[in-house]
C-alpha cells in the first residue's frame, strides 16, 4: 500500500489555493449524517476555524457569517436516510427513486475561481469519510486546468436532473437554490477545455432509471472499437439472485473480447481449516464467464488493514472497474456496485454517479499512475473459492425497520418569514398513510394530524403561525403501517434564509461592541472572541475586588472624545469596506445591511446608546455620509452596482427620515447635518 | 496546463484511514463528562487527556519569547492567523521536512502531521487553508496552551511569555549550545531568523517548505529528544508549580506505573493504591472520584444494556428493560450511594455540578420506571448539546417502544463492570514521565 495514492476524504472539501471566496456547494449521498456534513465537510469548505464543542457560540457566529455569503448549500439524500438536526442555512432534500435507491455520491463545490467536482464511493458519513476503504476522483476546473468541458457539462446536467427525484414541492425554494448553485458553476464553465485530448479521456457516467443507458452501454460508447482483454471488478455488493447476476455479468462481458480474463475483488471469510475463502457473491461470477470460455480469478480484499501502526478494520466500500486492453487502460470509480440496479442493465436501476478515466497505453507513466489508485487484493486459487449468499445491496434496512422512508404524500415543509413572524407551511399530497401525525422532535404535542386535516377538508397546503419559538430543522411524521407504528423524518427548508434569527450572542450587541467589532479589521468571529475574552478578564478582575491604586489606570481613556471619535471613524470605515466587497446574492447583501453587525444594527445602536441627542444626530449623519461613499467593487456573477446602490439607498432614506425628525439640535449641528445630506449622491439617495 | 502534465493530480485516490480528532467530551450520551473533567482538572491542573508530549512546551515558549515584540493582534490575509499560528506552521513544517523520511518516530503524536505531509507532497505552502481545521484547539498551541499557562511558561492568555519562560529557555540552551544566546535581549541568529520567517509568513498568509534554518529548528524543537536540562526543568515545573495536588499525584502515578503493568482498570487500581500513600487532600479528592465513578459505571452499564436490548429487531418497551440485570442493579444501588456521593463531592466543592446525576439517584417505583427516566435524561442531554442539539441515540415511539438508532446499538450484551468510565490523567502523566526520562 505504500506506493498508493491516498487522501483523507475530508481534504477533498479543502479549498485549493487562490480559489477565491466560496460561492456554493451541492452534494448527494445515500446514507447521511447531517452533523458530520455540517461540522466536517461544510466547515472545511467554508474554512471555519472554530469547533462546535470547544468554541460554543463563536462556532455559531462564524458559521452564520460564512454561510451568509453563499448562493446555496444543499445535500440531496435518499429518502430513507434524510434526517438530522442542522443549521437551517443549508438545505437537506429527500430523494425518492421508485425503482431503486438514490445512491450517487457527487459533490459540486464552487468558489470564485474554481469549480470542483468530487465523485466517489463514499457516503457523507463519518464511516464513509474516515473509516471505510473508498475511492474518490477529484476534478478541479480552474483556469488552464485542461479538463474537458464535456465532463463539466455532463456532471452539471446530471446534478440538475437529480432534482427530478427530489421529494420537495415543484415551487420549493430548495429547488431554486440547488439550481442557483448550478448556475454559478455554469458561469465558470470557461475554465474547462473545449478541445478533446484523445490520449487521456475523463468522463462522468451517470445511471438513471429507465433511460436505457446502462453503465456498460455508456462504457462501450467511450471505449469505441478498442478491444478489452482483461477486467477487474471491485465491489462489496452483488446481485442476490443468480439469474439477475448473470445479466449484470454478461453486460460486462459484452465489453470484452471472448476468452478474456475477469478478476473479481471482494471481501471473503477465511475458512482456516479448509484453507478456503468464502465470498459473499453469486456463483454466477464464476459459472457465467467460464461457460463462455472466459478465464476467471478471485482476489480476497482484506478489511483488517494496517493504519497508524495498528491493525484496524476498514470495511470495503469502494466500487471500481478496470478494463485493460492492448491500447487502452480504463478505470471507472464511483457509486455503482456490481449489481443490476447499480449498473442499470435491467432498467430498474438506482441513480448512480461514476467517473471514467481512459488512457491510451502509450501515454508515459499512465498505467503506473493509475495502478497507484487501485486497491490490491490477495489472489485466491479457484480450488479454494467458495460462495455464500451476497449481502443485500448497500442496505441497512434490516437495522431500521421502524424509521421508514418519508411517504411521498408529505410533499414539502418550509418556513417563511412574514411581517416579522415565522410561518410553517406543510404541503400534502392526496395519498397519505393512515392515522398520520406530524410533530416536533421530542415534543409530544402534534403540529398536524390526519384527523384535523380531514376536518379542514383535506387541504393541499396548511399554514401555521410559528411565532418566535425555536425554528425546527426537521419534523417527525408517524403513521400506522401494516403491522406497526412507523416513523419518518421530514426535513424543513427555509424560504427566506436572510430572515433567520442571528445567534443570541449577536442579537444584543450595543454600540460600543459594534464599534469595536467593526473597527477591528479582523473576522467577526475573531473580533467577538477578543471582545468576550476581555469582558471575562474584566469580570474576573472586578470579582477579585482589587482596588486600582494607579490613578492613570482608573481612567478609561476609551471614552475620551478624540479616542471615541477615532474608534467610531474606524468602525464606519470597516462597515464601508464590508459593503464594498462583491456580494453574490441578495441574502449576502441583506446580511451586510441588516444583519447583526450591519448598517441597521449600527444605526439602531446609535439611536439607543448614543450619549446625547447631539451625538446621535452627528453619528447618524456620519453614517449616512459613509454609506454614500461606498465604492462597490462589482465582480462577475455578483450583484450589480445599481442593485447594491439601490439597496443602500433604501437604508440611507430611512436614516435620513429619522435624522430629520430629531428636534432641538443646536443650530451648528443642524447645519452640519444639512450639509451632509446635501452631499448624498443622487444614485444612492 | 495539459492533462498529461497533470496526470498525477487528476487520477483517483484511495481513502486514508482518518480517525479524526474530536474535542474532549464530544460524545458523552449521559452528560457525565463535565463533572469528571472538573475533578480531573482539580486533581491535575493544566493537564488534559489529549496531551502526551511535554516537548511541545519548548517551541511554545521559544516562539512566545522570540515573538514577544510582534503585535499578536495583527493577522495574516486569511483574517485569522496571528504570529503564533504562523510560528506553529514553521515548527511543524520543519519537523516533518526533517524527519518524515528517515526518522518518522520523531513525529509521533505531532498535531497536523498528515495534513502538513500532504501539503509537502503536493508542493503547496502551508497555510490556514491546508493546516488543521481548528488549530486553536487541535494544533500544538491549542493542545498544550493550558499546560503552558498553568506552569507560568505563558501568560494568562497563553500568548505572551510567562514568569518561568527564562528558566525554561536557559535549560534548553544548556542542552543545545548551538542556540546559545536565544534568550538574550537581542536574541541570536536563529531567533532572528525565526522572527523573519514568521513576519514573512504573516504577510503572505503562508509558509513555504525549505528554510535554511529548518533542520536546526527540527533538531532543537524535536519533542522526542529533549535534553537533560530541559527534561529536569519541565518535570520540576510540573511537580512543583503552585500548591495544587498535581505534583504529588504525578509522582505517585509514576511510582505506580513503574511497578505495575498496564491493564484496562489501571486508573482505578492506581487510585486504590494511592489511598495508602497519598496525603489527606489527595485522598479526599480520590474519594470523590471513586464514588462518582461508581455511579457513572452503574449508569453507563445500564444505558449500554438499554442500547443493546433496544436493538431494532427487538420489541422493547421501557417496562421490559426492568429485566436487564444492569438496569435492575443501578435502580437498586444508586439511591444507597447518593448520600456518600453528596458528601464526597461537597468536600471538594463539586456537588453543584451533579444535580442531574442526583435526580437519577432518587428512588424509583421500579426498574422500568427508572429505565424510562434514564432514557429521558439521555434525550434531554442530547437536546442541550451544541450547536443544534443532537439526535438521541434511542428513539421512543408513542406506544412506548424504544429503538436504538443504527450505529448506536451495543453489539454485545453488557456485563456489569467496575472500571472507571472516565480518565483522570493517568495516561498523559505516564507519557510525560516517559518523555522526561522519569519512567522507562
Amino acid at each position: 500500500m505504500t506506493d498508493k495514492k491516498t487522501i483523507a476524504l475530508q481534504a477533498c472539501w479543502t479549498p485549493p489555493l487562490n480559489c477565491g471566496e466560496p460561492v456554493g456547494c451541492l452534494a448527494t449521498s445515500y446514507t447521511f449524517t447531517a452533523e458530520f456534513f455540517e461540522q466536517e465537510c461544510l466547515a472545511e469548505f467554508l474554512q471555519m476555524s472554530t469547533d462546535p464543542v470547544e468554541d460554543g457560540a463563536f462556532y455559531l457566529i462564524e458559521r452564520e457569517e460564512r454561510m451568509a455569503g453563499l448562493v446555496g448549500a444543499a445535500v440531496m439524500v435518499d429518502v430513507s436516510y434524510c434526517a438530522g438536526e442542522r443549521s437551517l442555512r443549508w438545505d437537506l432534500i429527500p430523494a425518492r427513486v421508485d425503482s431503486g435507491i438514490f445512491h450517487p455520491k457527487v459533490c459540486l463545490l464552487v468558489w470564485d475561481r474554481c469549480v470542483r467536482l468530487i465523485l466517489s464511493s463514499a457516503n457523507l458519513t463519518s464511516d464513509g469519510y474516515r473509516r471505510n476503504q473508498e475511492v474518490v476522483g477529484v476534478l478541479d476546473f480552474t483556469a488552464d486546468c485542461g479538463l474537458p468541458v464535456q465532463a463539466f457539462d455532463d456532471a452539471v446536467q446530471a446534478l440538475e436532473r437529480m432534482l427530478d427525484y427530489a421529494q420537495v414541492g415543484e415551487g420549493s425554494i430548495a429547488r431554486k437554490r440547488w439550481r442557483a448553485v448550478i448556475q454559478e458553476a455554469r458561469k465558470r464553465r470557461h475554465f474547462a477545455e473545449s478541445s478533446v485530448n484523445a490520449d487521456l479521456w475523463i468522463a462522468p457516467l451517470f445511471v438513471f432509471p429507465g433511460d436505457g443507458r446502462s453503465l456498460f452501454h455508456q462504457l462501450g460508447q467511450h471505449l469505441g472499437d478498442q478491444s478489452i482483454d482483461g477486467a477487474y471488478v471491485i465491489s462489496p455488493f452483488f446481485d442476490q439472485e443468480e439469474h439477475i447476476a448473470g445479466r449484470t455479468i454478461r453486460g460486462l462481458m459484452e465489453l470484452t473480447m471472448p476468452g478474456s480474463k475477469v478478476t473479481w475483488q471482494s471481501t471473503s471469510e477465511e475458512d482456516a481449516d479448509a484453507g478456503d475463502y468464502v465470498f459473499a457473491m453469486p456463483e454466477a461470477t464464476r459459472t457465467v464467464p467460464e461457460e463462455s470460455g472466459y478465464e476467471v480469478a478471485f482476489q480476497h480484499m482484506p478489511e483488517a488493514v494496517e493504519a497508524d501502526k495498528d491493525v484496524v478494520v476498514r470495511p470495503l466500500h469502494a466500487k471500481a472497474l478496470w478494463l485493460q486492453g492492448p491500447e487502452v487502460s480504463s478505470m471507472l470509480i464511483g457509486s455503482s456496485n456490481f449489481t443490476h440496479r447499480g449498473t442499470g442493465v435491467t432498467g430498474y436501476s438506482n441513480v448512480e454517479a461514476n467517473l471514467l478515466y481512459r488512457f491510451n497505453s502509450h501515454v508515459r507513466g499512465a498505467h503506473r499512475t493509475l495502478c497507484r489508485s487501485w486497491l490490491d487484493g490477495r489472489p485466491v486459487g479457484l480450488s479454494h473459492v467458495r460462495f455464500m449468499p451476497p449481502k443485500p445491496e448497500e442496505d441497512a434496512e434490516e437495522e431500521r425497520d421502524e424509521i421508514m422512508a418519508l411517504p411521498p404524500g408529505f410533499v414539502d415543509a418550509s418556513l417563511s418569514a412574514f411581517q416579522g413572524q415565522w410561518r410553517l407551511r406543510l404541503q400534502l399530497g392526496a395519498v397519505l398513510p393512515e392515522n398520520w401525525c406530524v410533530q416536533l422532535m421530542d415534543v409530544d404535542k402534534p403540529v398536524y394530524t390526519q384527523k384535523r386535516w380531514l376536518r379542514d377538508g383535506k387541504p393541499e397546503e396548511k399554514l401555521f403561525d410559528w411565532g418566535a419559538t425555536r425554528l425546527p430543522s426537521q419534523l417527525l411524521v408517524s403513521w400506522h403501517g401494516e403491522a406497526a407504528e412507523c416513523r419518518a423524518y421530514w426535513p424543513v427548508t427555509v424560504e427566506s434564509i436572510g430572515a433567520l434569527p442571528a445567534p443570541a450572542e449577536l442579537r444584543t450587541l450595543n454600540l460600543d461592541r459594534l464599534i469595536e467589532i467593526l473597527s477591528s479589521g479582523v473576522s467577526l468571529k475573531l473580533a467577538l472572541m477578543r471582545y468576550f475574552q476581555r469582558q471575562n478578564a474584566n469580570a474576573a478582575v472586578e470579582a477579585a475586588m482589587q482596588p486600582e491604586l494607579d490613578p492613570h489606570n482608573r481612567v478609561d481613556t476609551r471614552e475620551f472624545l478624540l479616542n471615541r471619535t477615532r474608534r467610531i471613524s474606524r468602525a464606519f470605515a470597516g462597515l464601508r469596506s464590508r459593503l464594498e466587497k462583491p456580494a453574490l446574492t441578495d441574502e449576502a447583501l441583506d446580511w451586510r445591511l441588516h444583519g447583526p453587525i450591519g448598517v441597521t444594527a449600527l444605526a439602531k445602536a446609535i439611536q439607543q446608546h448614543a450619549q446625547s441627542q447631539e451625538e446621535q444626530a452627528f453619528l447618524l449623519a456620519e453614517l449616512i455620509l459613509e454609506l454614500t461613499r461606498v465604492e462597490y467593487q462589482e465582480a462577475e456573477g455578483c450583484l450589480d452596482t445599481a442593485a447594491v446602490y439601490g439597496r443602500i439607498g433604501e437604508v440611507v432614506r430611512s436614516l435620513r427620515q429619522y435624522l430629520d425628525a430629531i428636534k432641538g439640535l443646536p443650530a451648528e449641528l443642524r447645519q452640519y447635518c444639512r450639509a451632509v445630506l446635501s452631499e448624498v449622491r443622487e444614485g444612492v439617495a | 496546463m495539459s492533462l498529461s502534465r497533470n496526470l498525477k493530480q487528476i487520477t483517483p485516490a484511495l481513502s486514508q484511514y482518518d480517525p479524526g480528532t474530536s474535542a474532549e467530551g464530544a460524545l458523552d450520551p449521559l452528560g457525565l463528562y463535565p463533572l469528571a473533567d472538573a475533578l480531573a482538572t482539580e486533581l491535575c491542573p493544566g493537564v488534559r487527556e489529549r496531551q502526551s508530549r511535554p516537548g511541545f512546551l519548548v517551541p511554545m515558549v521559544a516562539g512566545a519569547y522570540a515573538l514577544r515584540d510582534i503585535d499578536l493582534e495583527r493577522v495574516a490575509p486569511d483574517g485569522t492567523s496571528n504570529a503564533l499560528q504562523v510560528f506553529e506552521w514553521v515548527v511543524v513544517l520543519s519537523l516533518i521536512e526533517a524527519f518524515e523520511r528517515d526518522q518518522p518516530e520523531n513525529l509521533d503524536r505531532l498535531p497536523g502531521r498528515y495534513k502538513v505531509s500532504e501539503a509537502i507532497r503536493a508542493g503547496t505552502p502551508l497555510s490556514h487553508q491546508n493546516y488543521l481545521k481548528t488549530p486553536s484547539v487541535f494544533g500544538f498551541f491549542g493542545v498544550y496552551r493550558l499546560l503552558a499557562r498553568t506552569l507560568f511558561l505563558l501568560d494568562e492568555e497563553g500568548r505572551r511569555p510567562g514568569e518561568n519562560v527564562l528558566r525554561m529557555l536557559k535549560a534548553w540552551e544548556a542542552d543545545y549550545p548551538e542556540i546559545a544566546g536565544f534568550s538574550s535581549e537581542g536574541g541570536n541568529d536563529f531567533s532572528r531568523a525565526l522572527v523573519q520567517r514568521v513576519e514573512r509568513g504573516l504577510t503572505e498568509g503562508r509558509v513555504r517548505p525549505g528554510w535554511e534554518y529548518g533542520s536546526r529548528a527540527a533538531r532543537v524543537f524535536n519533542p522526542s529528544s529533549l535534553g537533560p536540562h530541559t527534561k529536569r526543568c519541565v518535570w520540576e515545573l510540573l511537580t512543583g508549580t503552585g500548591d495544587s495536588l498535581r505534583g504529588e499525584y504525578a509522582r505517585l502515578v509514576v511510582d505506580y506505573a513503574e511497578s505495575h503493568a498496564e491493564t484496562d482498570e489501571v486508573e482505578r487500581l492506581c487510585h486504590e493504591a494511592l489511598f495508602n500513600s497519598g496525603s489527606e487532600p489527595l485522598r479526599e479528592h480520590l474519594t470523590a472520584i471513586k464514588r462518582y465513578e461508581r455511579v457513572c459505571r452503574l449508569l453507563t452499564d445500564a444505558f449500554d444494556e438499554i442500547r443493546f436490548d433496544a436493538r431494532a429487531d427487538r420489541n422493547i418497551k421501557a417496562s421490559d428493560l426492568a429485566r436487564g440485570p444492569c438496569v435492575a442493579k443501578a435502580q437498586k444501588e444508586l439511591p444507597t450511594l447518593a448520600a456518600g456521593l453528596q458528601d464526597a463531592l461537597s468536600a471538594v466543592s463539586q456537588a453543584h455540578r451533579a444535580e442531574k446525576v442526583f435526580e437519577l439517584m432518587e428512588p424509583a417505583a421500579d426498574a422500568g420506571e427508572w429505565a424510562a427516566k434514564l432514557v429521558q435524561h439521555h434525550r434531554d442531554n442530547q437536546h442541550r448539546k451544541p450547536p443544534n442539539g443532537k439526535l438521541p441515540w434511542i428513539d421512543r415511539f408513542d406506544n412506548g417502544r424504544l429503538v436504538t438508532r443504527p450505529g448506536y446499538a451495543c453489539d454485545e450484551s453488557v456485563k456489569a463492570g467496575r472500571d472507571y468510565v472516565h480518565s483522570y490523567r493517568f495516561h498523559p502523566l505516564k507519557s510525560f514521565a516517559m518523555d522526561l526520562g522519569r519512567l522507562s
